[in-house]
């Protein structure tokens, strides 16, 4: 290493966000696009130093919102130059819906699974209530007492 | 000492090999020699890992580089604790210390539980085995940490190697790994004996109260693994926040969550007899997911910015994922009648309910998780189209999942076992309701318009007057009766039951953590080029670049920016965020400086450099509340140690006298 500071120097060569557009925005839009150098995150979100993918991504996006163009319209020609992949989330239509979708249809699913569960057990308990020879107002005084008890054991 | 090293693994792989073998041909043929030499070679194979641990580290403590992974992972000026970390560092130190703990557990486990379960321990050692076989046999075959440097015929060295990863030089890299594993390898112990249970069809609910230890042990593990790795985050990587969504740390989430659900789910076993098949399919699940997350890490399924040491393992992965699931599968569907549930549901207003729900809603985050995770890999197959799936879809999915999951954390404890009268609804809810509802309304008029945030921090007023009431409630009782001060009330109330308390502090734990993730609606941040002098405002704060610094040391060259902060034209506090260059590896990374406050972090990063090199460019981030997920860390550990000590005593007599037909009781006992 001859000159370690050098070398930090050349290495740490980035681009700076122009004043026109506030940071805040700028990375707001950039957190909306995935970066592809390897880092998993956004371009946003990526410290990579003299990344090959975030800065040019970057000016792209200042360039245009500088312009006044909306962020979407934007975004949307980020998406299209660099490929789909550079999306950090499903779109809402087609195949990508089916992405939005499942997490909450599984919930739903598994919320009726409960309901349906619930309700067989308590079919069950009634029946066999219905059944019992000890009258229903005997049974709940002393499943009251248990449950105190139950508590105090616990 | 590389032919020693690779002798004690391929020792090791056999004899964890003649251990399932052992164990299932002796308990077929009811061959009680078979049994006890399965478990010798258990411990053989304990031995012949640990051997085979410590010739790998002394190579790297001793900077034999001569071994290929020393050279790799490791460097003569590597501080010790790295080089202790270098162990884990690499694919096949990794899998080595997976199988090292694999083979500790195996070992403990079997025999303190020897005598209890004597007639399952040979299929717990089956699971345990046969899984540790599997590890050491890709360390064995695939992933040798042994490999020497050749040139020609002749051992060859180098000089020096090329360093461990810049981003794992970092104090809470070097603990958060071996927490992790001991997370994911220990669910392997109750996953074995609740199979060993299935098997052989015990009685009663024993497995659980043998394995209850080591699920709440492998679970705080598993947790202290997960927060030190976002805690590592925060500080190292450079962006400002603490969970990214990545694979990796998806995969460690996603056990977690089954194993949460597990913990609560298990008590229904416990006191009811219920939901046994449930408890067979979670545990199963969280150690199934344990082996999904290594093989993420390790397998390269799904690129990560966590995953220090891919390779092409994946595909064995695979097959051990699918024969384990298969196998699990046909014993739990062909003992179903022995999984019968022993009692029903009373009501749907009761603690039972609430857990139930509680399960739904932890699967069906782990759901959510899983699905965003892998849904590139579905697109890809299904469309052809190439797609990330980042933060913003796992926070739009998971963060209505997740204040649900906080409402239940809260309603739960409010709810009696079997059912609640109506009375004792209103009397539970009343406060509880009012604490939320007013918070929230307070924090509308204070000027907050951050739904998620509004509705996150109500709940977490709700569920924290929740966990209170049962702590004052409890302590009035026994103040009344021993006259003691309402405090040690409730320290003697926590320690008769320090399940229950502890789960109560575990649940305060989590009321903290959504405090600090509230926080993050409300994060401002500021990049900006600065010249020495140069002044920037962010917030209520200036910042002000007094100088760049550069030192150099044998193991990495550093500039330092030093800024003095102030607040309101108030000097608070000189920040120093530095970048370094490390020498051996060529990598740069950041050490971000932060000002920890509980109020907010002030958090400064050396991003880079400007275009002409003359000056750092500065990124600023002010995190409202951030340390409170810290702070709820600590509970959180606090909470799950408290329920890990033994009750203080236990009544032996309940009070509940025999029901007569009359509706009169035939006789009370007390205590």
């Amino acid at each position: 290493m001859a000159r370690p500071a050098t070398s930090l120097l050349l290495l740490l060569a980035a681009s700076v966000a122009g004043a026109a557009v506030p940071y805040a925005k700028l990375r707001q839009v950039a957190d909306r696009v995935s970066c592809q150098c390897g880092c998993s995150y956004t371009v946003g979100s990526c410290n990579m130093l003299n990344c090959h993918f975030r800065d040019p991504i970057l000016v792209e996006i200042r360039t245009g919102l500088e312009a006044g163009r909306s962020e979407e319209a934007v975004l949307e020609d980020v998406y299209a130059k660099h490929g789909s992949e550079t999306r950090v989330q499903p779109r809402t239509e087609g195949f990508g819906m089916v992405g939005w979708i499942a997490p909450f249809a599984s919930l739903l699913a598994g919320l009726g699974f409960v309901v349906w569960v619930m309700r067989r057990w308590r079919r069950g308990t009634e029946a066999r209530s219905r059944a019992s020879e000890v009258p229903e107002e005997v049974v709940d005084r002393y499943r009251s007492q248990i449950d105190e008890d139950l508590e105090d054991l616990e | 000492m590389e032919n020693l090293g690779y002798l004690a693994v391929l020792l090791a792989f056999l004899l964890s090999v003649y251990a399932t073998v052992a164990a299932l041909a002796g308990k077929l043929r009811h061959n009680p020699f078979l049994e006890l030499s399965a478990q010798r070679a258990v411990l053989a194979a304990w031995l012949m890992t640990t051997a085979a641990s410590g010739i790998l580290l002394h190579a790297i403590l001793s900077d034999n580089f001569s071994f290929n992974y020393v050279a790799s992972r490791s460097n003569a000026d590597l501080d010790l604790l790295y080089k202790v970390a270098a162990w884990w560092g690499g694919q096949e130190g990794s899998l080595l210390f997976w199988s090292w703990i694999a083979a500790t557990y195996s070992f403990v486990s079997v025999y303190t539980g020897r005598s209890r379960h004597r007639n399952m321990i040979s299929y717990v050692v089956v699971t345990m085995a046969g899984t540790q076989a599997f590890f050491l046999g890709l360390v064995a075959f695939e992933a040798n940490p042994f490999q020497v440097i050749m040139s020609g015929p002749q051992i060859t060295s180098v000089p020096d190697g090329s360093g461990l990863n810049p981003l794992l030089q970092h104090p809470m890299m070097a603990i958060h790994p071996p927490m992790l594993y001991l997370g994911y390898v220990g669910f392997t112990v109750p996953f074995a004996f609740a199979l060993a249970s299935l098997i052989t069809r015990q009685p009663g609910e024993r497995w659980i109260h043998t394995t209850r230890v080591w699920t709440m042990v492998t679970w705080l593990f598993q947790s202290i693994g997960i927060l030190l790795g976002a805690r590592w985050a925060y500080v190292v990587l450079g962006w400002g926040g603490y969970w990214g969504w990545d694979p990796v740390e998806n995969a460690s989430l996603l056990p977690w969550l089954t194993g949460t659900a597990f913990l609560h789910s298990v008590m229904m076993q416990e006191k009811k007899g219920m939901m046994k098949v449930w408890n067979i399919i979670l545990i199963s699940a969280t150690f199934f997911l344990c082996i999904f997350g290594t093989m993420m890490t390790r397998g390269g399924l799904v690129s990560s910015v966590h995953a220090f040491a891919q390779s092409e393992i994946g595909v064995y992965f695979v097959w051990f994922l699918l024969g384990g699931i298969g196998i699990t599968t046909y014993l739990i569907v062909s003992r179903l009648d022995y999984l019968r549930s022993e009692a029903e549901l009373d009501s749907v207003v009761s603690r039972e309910s609430s857990f139930l729900f509680n399960n739904v809603v932890l699967l069906a985050s782990c759901f959510a998780v899983l699905w965003g995770t892998l849904f590139p890999v579905m697109t890809e197959y299904f469309t052809g189209d190439k797609i990330t799936v980042g933060a913003p879809f796992f926070n739009k999915v998971n963060v209505p999942i997740g204040l649900f999951l906080l409402f239940l954390t809260g309603v739960g404890p409010l709810f009696a076992w079997r059912r609640t009268s109506t009375e004792s609804l209103r009397r539970n809810f009343q406060w509880p309701a009012v604490a939320g509802l007013l918070c929230a309304a307070v924090l509308f008029a204070a000027g907050m318009r951050h739904f998620y945030a509004l509705v996150c921090f109500g709940l977490c007023a709700f569920v924290s007057v929740t966990v209170l009431m049962e702590f004052y409630r409890g302590g009035r009782v026994i103040q009344r009766k021993s006259g003691s001060s309402l405090l040690s009330a409730m320290l003697e109330l926590t320690h008769r039951n320090t399940r229950r308390y502890g789960g109560y502090l575990v649940h305060m734990a989590i009321v903290l953590m959504f405090v600090g993730f509230a926080g993050a609606a409300f994060n401002v941040v500021h990049q900006e080029e600065m010249a020495v002098g140069d002044t920037i405002a962010v917030g209520p704060y200036e910042f002000k670049l007094q100088n760049v610094s550069e030192m150099d040391n044998p193991n990495y060259f550093r500039a330092v920016a030093a800024l003095d902060v102030s607040k309101n034209g108030e000097f608070v506090e000189t920040l120093m965020p530095e970048r370094r260059f490390y020498h051996a590896s060529s990598q740069p990374t950041s050490r971000v400086d932060v000002r920890n406050r509980l109020r907010e972090d002030v958090y400064v990063v050396y991003a880079g450099q400007s275009n002409d090199g003359a000056n750092p460019v500065i990124q600023v981030y002010i995190n409202p509340l951030v340390n409170w997920i810290w702070i709820g860390a600590l509970v959180l550990v606090l909470g799950t140690l408290v329920a890990l000590v033994p009750n203080k005593r236990r009544r032996r007599v309940a009070r509940t006298a025999a029901p007569s037909l009359k509706g009169e009781p035939v006789g009370a006992s007390g205590d």
